[in-house]
């Protein structure tokens, strides 16, 4: 909706009837000219209090509710032209207009009965009244729809966005405050959607994971084994979430102590030796990370070769000597053993020839086969005899039970063929520690290096005024180191601990006999699932949003800074840990800006704010800004960009300031979309500056 | 494979449980994925590394600690488990060498031998190992800090027989 005017009467300083205090507005820029207490704070409370019932309290510097501000509200002049017993009536008349052209008028009145000079019967309440215009006519709009047509005016979720006071600039968009951001991505975009779906789906993973585990339990073949398994397990879940918290903290400490240091290095202003050392020591820092992975590699695999690369046989060599003499002599037995029944071995068959032909041989004692005499009790006589009692032998089996023969073979041949590569262990073990012994090496000449780089960095601090800045640096380089070391030992520790909680859940899965309900095996499956595209989805429509913010950001700062040579510094929005981003102002070489000026930092605080308006407000253009004294804070030619901004960006937006209070500075808003402007003056008819009892404001519309 | 050499790598060779707090602390209990071993802060990824460490540790020494029956004992893994193949075939050939291990014998021996040849190695194995055990155990009893040392057990192998 736009607003097309707003009318008080006896609101604060804005005395006398709606007629003489109203403002009409266009679309476009509308600007609203005053200086110090002409009324522009007291106009910016005028929509507020018709709206919401709330005005903001100078004293408490908070939005405070009618009641409790009551005869404060009223015009001075009011109340002292007020006889004892009689009553003033405040009200203040919004209209607007919604785009398919309904027309609201929307007012608030409250009534106050003078008791005695310094005593007021307040209303206890003030009345909202909200009329639809039919055709010529006024109808009243429903109380219940109340709350519809306020929204349509402007919606509850721009609202702290859209209708600020200049100094609220600071705490929307709290640099210092990590969840500034997410509270403003969170209202004005839909990824709320996505904190549900999470939500939803990890309520449901819990349940699905207890049942699960409940279903274990049920087919365990051993439950009391089971039941100390998930005691261990619920434990080490317990240890690993501690770990994770405690690995949050300590990455969020580091990331600290890094912005601090590149603030401080922000501060030198020798630009090119800056760029030059600081991607130095970019360099370095990544080669050394990656050198020290290496590093816990080479550790990592150093006993594991004792295993693979066999050097554990080291001294074996005489051990395998022993072996190789029992081998030996085991060989000669086995071979005689086997020449021994080799001889024994029979060349016929058995049953050939034949016990019936054998017999007749005996019997006629001579040998049909090579036809020589064969008397009794001579050993041919003996041999012919010795076919009828031949055992069968097992030729499979040969002489033995168990023939060893190809295992000790196998294992001799297998010893042998290592007697090369332990008589290289030596070597091989010297090699890999001089390779060790090369990479701390090669790590400690870049320690030496980044180290020399901070030196050069305190060098150039030093000729920066502040006292302890050179301390400073060094205490957050230490913060950083400290913080990198356990970061890292608590990613150790929860690698080991999420190892043995598989070989914990392994243990359990092990133990389950027959079939776990197949339902509660699915649901757990499928939340599991869920669970993870919930969050990745979550998280890459999170960091979309953050592109998109920051380019939005970034092409309002540059509109509203291109004519101002003197301002420096880019808008980046910088991923924390925890997830969420923080706003941080960086130099061209990306260094964080340490204290910008005022000016520069407001200007990048309302870029933000109207970017996030912009790019994620749903429709936000369409509705009115409104804002009092946004440029408080800026040197008087800062502002010309952000007005250009609001009269390209917004369909209407109303701003009160003391900005062009000079008529000759007014030509700045030429060729601007503008709306309305007017200029408010505060006097006393009486001539008493002093006498607020007499305090009127003068609305001249200019343009 | 026949049936001796199955029995021999069905041996499943014992610890005393003295030794069972230490072997915790450097060897990962049930194995483990290779490359998650250092981090986890143990130096052995399975208890069978550790424990054909500590059998070389032992032979090298010449320690060897015997078992009786009284004594409290763990078993882990039997032998057929034990990676690589080859190194515990080494080993094997140590074991035989240095026991009282008949080659001849257990090839004519009946079922009742064939046990006791293959309890002559299992016993070799497990005073070698045992006896390596006992040394580690006192070398880190004097010298806690030594285990900081990412080679310590390397420099232990190599200096356990130059000494």
């Amino acid at each position: 909706m736009i607003i097309n005017s707003i009318s008080m009467k006896n609101f604060q300083c804005y005395y006398g009837d709606l007629e003489r205090n109203t403002l009409i507005f266009k679309e476009g820029l509308n600007i609203v000219i005053g200086d110090n207490g002409a009324g522009k704070s007291k106009l910016f409370d005028a929509f507020y209090w018709v709206l919401y019932d709330r005005v903001f309290s100078t004293d408490s510097r908070e939005f405070v509710s009618t009641n409790v501000f009551k005869d404060k509200l009223i015009s001075e002049k009011a109340k002292h032209g007020c006889e004892i017993g009689g009553t003033v009536e405040v009200e203040v008349v919004l209209l607007a207009k919604a785009s398919v052209g309904t027309e609201f008028r929307i007012s608030r009145l409250y009534n106050a009965k003078k008791l005695t000079d310094r005593e007021w019967e307040c209303d206890p309440a003030s009345r909202m009244m909200i009329s639809e215009k039919k055709a010529v006519n006024w109808s009243l709009v429903d109380r219940a729809k109340h709350d519809s047509v306020l929204r349509r005016v402007i919606p509850d979720h721009l609202k702290p966005y859209m209708w600020f006071q200049g100094e609220q600039v600071d705490s929307l968009m709290d640099f210092r405050d990590k969840t500034t951001l997410t509270k403003a991505i969170n209202l004005l975009s839909n990824i709320d959607i996505y904190d549900d779906l999470m939500a939803i789906s990890k309520k449901g993973q819990d349940k699905a994971v207890r049942a699960f585990r409940k279903a274990q339990n049920k087919v365990s073949k051993d439950k009391d084994k089971s039941e100390t398994l998930n005691s261990k397990r619920r434990g080490l879940e317990e240890r690993v979430g501690k770990l994770r918290d405690s690995i949050e903290n300590n990455k969020e400490q580091l990331e600290i102590a890094k912005d601090k240091i590149e603030e401080l290095i922000g501060r030198v202003d020798e630009a090119s030796d800056k760029a030059e050392l600081k991607k130095k020591k970019e360099y370095l820092e990544k080669s050394l990370d990656e050198e020290s992975t290496r590093l816990d590699s080479k550790y990592n695999g150093l006993h594991k070769k004792m295993f693979t690369d066999y050097w554990v046989l080291k001294h074996a060599s005489p051990f395998f000597d022993n072996y190789s003499d029992k081998y030996r002599s085991y060989f000669d037995a086995h071979n005689k053993a086997v020449t021994a029944e080799n001889a024994q071995e029979v060349k016929l068959p058995i049953n050939i020839p034949q016990p019936i032909h054998v017999n007749q041989m005996l019997d006629e004692e001579k040998c049909f086969v090579c036809g020589r005499e064969a008397h009794k009790d001579t050993p041919e006589y003996d041999h012919i005899k010795s076919l009828l009692v031949r055992q069968e032998v097992d030729a499979k089996k040969g002489p033995f039970v168990n023939d060893c023969s190809k295992m000790f073979q196998g294992i001799y041949d297998n010893a042998l063929g290592f007697k090369q590569l332990i008589s290289n262990i030596d070597n091989n073990v010297a090699e890999e520690f001089a390779s060790i012994h090369k990479l701390i090496e090669s790590m400690d000449d870049k320690k030496k290096e980044i180290s020399d780089i901070h030196e050069r960095f305190e060098g150039l601090l030093e000729g920066d005024e502040s006292e302890n800045i050179v301390n400073a640096f060094r205490t957050h380089e230490t913060n950083r180191e400290k913080y990198h070391e356990l970061v890292a030992e608590d990613g150790k520790r929860l690698a080991s601990i999420e190892s043995e909680l598989a070989k914990v859940i392994a243990e359990i899965d092990k133990l389950v006999e027959g079939s776990i309900d197949s339902a509660a095996e699915q649901a757990n499956t499928i939340f599991n699932d869920l669970v993870a595209v919930a969050e990745s989805v979550r998280t890459n429509v999170f960091a979309d949003l953050i592109v998109e913010l920051e380019q939005e950001a970034n092409s309002l700062f540059k509109g509203m800074s291109e004519n101002n040579p003197a301002i420096k510094g880019r808008i980046k929005l910088k991923r924390i840990s925890s997830g969420s981003y923080i706003p941080v102002i960086v130099d061209a070489n990306g260094y964080i800006m340490h204290n910008p000026n005022d000016s520069n930092l407001v200007l990048v605080k309302l870029s933000l704010i109207m970017s996030i308006i912009l790019s994620r407000g749903k429709r936000a253009e369409r509705f009115t800004l409104i804002t009092d004294a946004p440029t408080a804070k800026m040197a008087t030619n800062y502002t010309k960009g952000f007005y250009s901004v609001l009269s390209e960006k917004f369909t209407q937006s109303i701003v009160a300031t003391y900005d062009f209070l000079n008529a000759e500075d007014r030509s700045q808003l030429s060729g601007f979309n503008m709306g309305s402007v007017y200029l408010l003056q505060s006097y006393t008819p009486g001539g008493d500056p002093d006498n607020r009892s007499d305090l009127e404001v003068e609305i001249a519309r200019i343009a | 494979m026949n049936a001796i050499e199955k029995k021999l790598y069905k041996i499943n060779p014992v610890y005393l449980s003295d030794y069972e707090d230490m072997i915790k602390s450097h060897a990962q209990f049930g194995g483990g994925a290779a490359d998650t071993k250092f981090t986890g802060g143990k130096s052995f990824s399975n208890v069978y590394e550790f424990y054909i460490y500590a059998f070389f540790i032992g032979l090298y020494k010449g320690l060897k600690q015997e078992l009786v029956d009284d004594d409290k004992t763990k078993t882990f893994w039997e032998m057929e488990s034990w990676k690589p193949r080859e190194l515990v075939d080494y080993l094997l050939v140590c074991a035989i060498g240095q026991s009282k291990f008949d080659m001849i014998k257990i090839e004519k021996a009946d079922d009742q031998e064939v046990v006791e040849q293959v309890k002559l190695l299992k016993q070799i194995i497990e005073q070698y190992a045992n006896g390596g055990l006992k040394y580690i155990s006192e070398i880190l009893q004097e010298q806690e800090d030594l285990v900081d040392d990412h080679a310590f057990f390397i420099k232990m192998l190599s200096e356990c027989v130059d000494n």
